[in-house]
């Protein structure tokens, strides 16, 4: 692949800032962060392109170096990209008008661990699972398990609002912080700290957490800690209908049980789930059916499926005969006594709905394969198909109308699947999981982008949020107005002031460009 | 009050009303918004949402910036600025959640969406009783580790507690604490306590019916001259923000 010629001058800039060795201009480096982990990058990655590469890659060791190429980029407008693990999946850290790549993995300090606050001090660049080991082994947790945990960052978990699998009980990683230290564009370090209980302060650090580089860059953060959990507990319920199984839901948490784990998993995705258990616990016509469906589900080498998914109106109907059952499962963290009153709780709601009990298994099946469907999208783009996903959330009113209206809007196209987890007692996210097949690159991308726009149009004429913890980056951006209304102008005008020759991560988060 | 969504447990409202006036009105819907404003939640829903007010019950249930779900801020300019309402979201910073304590940065607040809790129908009062200030400290820490989410649970002077215990006085530190919701989670989490205060040396004591009114203003009392104290903002903190605060407020 032929890359743009990269400016001696800017590299001989930076070396005046940074050492030799933290600065790279290299071909296989400007290729590895010019994408994410996004299915296009992907797309485009398989057909040889990297489309958005940056014209030198930068590594910062301290919050002075990243204030110092702040400072730089802003005297010469260059533009910056912050970037963390590259786990990105909309297009966050593409470098759409070249520029420097800051990554910040090298700020990878644990600073300080306040037992008696329950809260650490860390740097942003510190790989989410390595730091989660830390806090575990002095018996400590973030509660933050976002199945990106072994690659992202905690830069990048701040960055768009990353929610973990634990998110009912702990919250999305916003809830956790406490404080921040941020870099502007004019080169500032600041220090902002909590303004809780403090009235008629401005709660600063909400500006920064989700604005995906485009304001600052986040060099340290101060995050709410847990003990690890004294106990631990699974539940699994059949339910009749996926409406049954989100009212079991809705009503488990506006009682006040707070699960650490709810996954409610609508009827594809139920037998999904069972098609890669040994045994299933379901039994009869449903077994069977399952049976059927495992070759399909699980070999998606198989050539049937690209035939399914050439003629997907077919598919949507045979697909409305799978039987209505959908799973759902509960986790329960904490202390012994309040668990097992949560657990009892939960369980009446859902008996209440006559849902088959299903144990603890297919918890602890969850749990132990938690991180591996991350893993799987790789033989499915081998195949020739493209995978992705879409998280969008609303009220528990408004969650089957979603539910059904953007589920619709994809299965035109692709093969969709959905779970129902971060749950909360005003609402509830849906994960939408799609399969789609094109005949060659030309294809396969016209079709992507057009079911990511029929599901993002659902979406908003449904009254969703476009992403409950994806963040917006370049595939969402032009839907920021229809979230945001007015609100956008004044996001625009705040960041005319913070960053007025837009550097920071330009083209994001669907700010208006500088003309 | 415009509108209640009893799936979605949230209630809408004008921004005029006093704090107490929409709880009143809940309240005869089944519903409690558990935000509690000192001294008896006579603040306008506007002042709440421009000052971000501090709620006593906060351990529990969040501050006023989590309790809201929306809020519409009309602007000098005339644009309305509100952010969608749906339980968290992944686009971008929080306008709710920046605008509220904003003073009047993004303008007035004019209407918003609170969530709401079933009417608990199940309340304790207790007091944690131990020999050493050391015990209680020790209890707690051990209760905000586990972020146990108690409404109420305050350090209580010994002079305050007499009129609460009939009998004996041997000990020398108090925690007072008060629990409300569903009957077999409040009961799991007193249990909860009272083992570990055991542990600690303390005891666990209940807290009559007929003093149980009395009991929790004193609470809040306490709580909110705690909060008073906790509320001295460091001027250091200051340092390097106000070229920030400067430029949004240029923004506005």
């Amino acid at each position: 692949m032929e890359l743009k010629e990269v400016n001696l001058k800017l590299v001989r800039d930076l070396q005046k800032i940074l050492r030799k060795d933290q600065i790279s201009v290299t071909n296989p480096d400007r290729l590895s962060y010019g994408r994410d982990s996004s299915s296009q990058a992907i797309i485009w990655a398989r057909a040889n392109q990297v489309k958005y590469p940056p014209d030198v890659i930068v590594w910062p060791e301290t919050t002075q170096e990243v204030s110092k190429v702040v400072s730089f980029a802003n005297s010469k407008s260059i533009p910056l990209i912050p970037f963390g693990g590259g786990s990105g999946v909309c297009g966050g850290t593409w470098a759409l008008h070249g520029g420097i790549a800051l990554d910040l993995k090298r700020l990878n300090q644990i600073l300080k661990l306040d037992p008696i606050k329950m809260n650490v001090r860390v740097q942003t660049g510190i790989n989410g699972e390595i730091f989660e080991r830390e806090l575990q082994r002095r018996n400590m947790t973030l509660g933050h398990f976002p199945s990106s945990i072994y690659v992202a960052t905690v830069g990048g978990y701040l960055a768009c609002r990353s929610a973990g699998q634990l998110s009912t009980k702990y919250g999305k990683i916003e809830d956790m912080v406490e404080g921040l230290e941020v870099v502007l564009a004019n080169g500032d370090i600041v220090s902002i700290e909590s303004v809780k209980d403090q009235p008629k302060q401005l709660d600063l650090k909400e500006l920064f957490v989700g604005s995906e580089g485009t304001l600052g860059i986040l060099t340290e953060a101060t995050l709410k800690i847990h003990a690890m959990p004294e106990s631990e507990r699974f539940l699994a319920f059949q339910f009749r209908s996926l409406e049954e199984g989100l009212e079991g839901i809705r009503k488990i948490l506006q009682r006040g049980v707070s699960p650490a784990v709810v996954r409610l998993y609508d009827e594809l995705d139920t037998i999904l789930f069972g098609s890669h258990k040994e045994k299933s616990k379901t039994g009869g016509v449903k077994e069977s059916l399952q049976n059927s469906l495992k070759p399909m589900l699980t070999c998606i080498k198989n050539r049937s499926l690209k035939i399914f998914l050439k003629h997907t109106d077919r598919l949507g109907k045979f697909l409305n005969y799978l039987p209505g059952s959908c799973m759902l499962i509960l986790g329960f963290q904490g202390f012994k006594k309040i668990i097992e009153a949560e657990a009892e709780i939960a369980e009446e709601v859902c008996l209440k709905y006559q849902a088959a009990d299903l144990g603890p298994g297919p918890g602890l099946y969850w749990k132990k394969h938690r991180y591996s469907v991350s893993y799987k999208l790789s033989p499915i783009f081998d195949a020739g198909f493209f995978a992705d996903t879409m998280e969008v959330a609303t009220t528990w009113k408004n969650l089957s109308n979603l539910y059904h209206a953007v589920r619709e809007a994809i299965s035109k196209h692709a093969l969709v699947l959905a779970h129902f987890s971060h749950a909360y007692p005003e609402g509830c996210s849906i994960y939408f999981t799609f399969v789609g097949y094109g005949e060659n690159l030309k294809k396969s991308e016209d079709l992507y982008q057009y079911i990511w726009r029929e599901a993002l149009e659902a979406c908003v004429s449904s009254g969703g949020t476009i992403s409950h913890h994806h963040g917006v980056g370049v595939l969402k951006a032009g839907y920021m107005k229809d979230e945001w209304g007015a609100g956008l102008n004044w996001l625009n005008r705040v960041k005319n002031q913070l960053d007025p020759r837009h550097i920071l991560n330009p083209g994001k988060l669907g700010l208006t460009p500088l003309i | 009050m415009i509108e209640i969504d009893s799936t979605s447990l949230l209630v809408t409202t004008d921004t005029d009303e006093t704090i107490a006036q929409l709880e009143e009105q809940v309240l005869k819907e089944g519903f409690t918004l558990n935000y509690f404003t000192p001294p008896d939640n006579q603040d306008c829903l506007a002042d709440a949402l421009e000052e971000r007010l501090p709620n006593l019950y906060g351990e529990a249930f969040g501050g006023i910036e989590e309790l809201c779900a929306q809020v519409r801020w009309i602007h000098p300019s005339g644009e309305e600025y509100f952010n969608k309402l749906t339980p968290r979201s992944a686009t971008g910073p929080s306008l709710k959640k920046f605008s509220i304590g904003s003073d009047q940065l993004l303008g007035t607040p004019i209407q918003a969406t609170f969530r709401l809790f079933p009417r608990p129908r199940y309340h304790q009062y207790a007091i944690f009783s131990f020999p050493s200030t050391r015990a209680s400290s020790s209890f707690k820490q051990w209760v905000y580790k586990g972020r146990l989410a108690i409404p109420l649970f305050v350090e209580i002077s010994p002079s305050k507690v007499e009129d609460f215990l009939e009998k004996e006085k041997v000990n020398e530190s108090f925690i007072g604490a008060a629990f409300w919701g569903e009957e077999k989670l409040v009961l799991a989490m007193i249990n909860t306590l009272s083992e570990s205060a055991h542990q600690k040396k303390g005891r666990h004591l209940e807290i009559g019916k007929k003093n149980q009114p009395e009991f929790l203003d004193m609470l809040r009392k306490t709580k909110e001259s705690q909060l008073k104290k906790e509320r001295k903002f460091s001027a250091a903190k200051e340092k390097g923000l106000q070229g920030l605060r400067q430029m949004l407020q240029r923004c506005s």
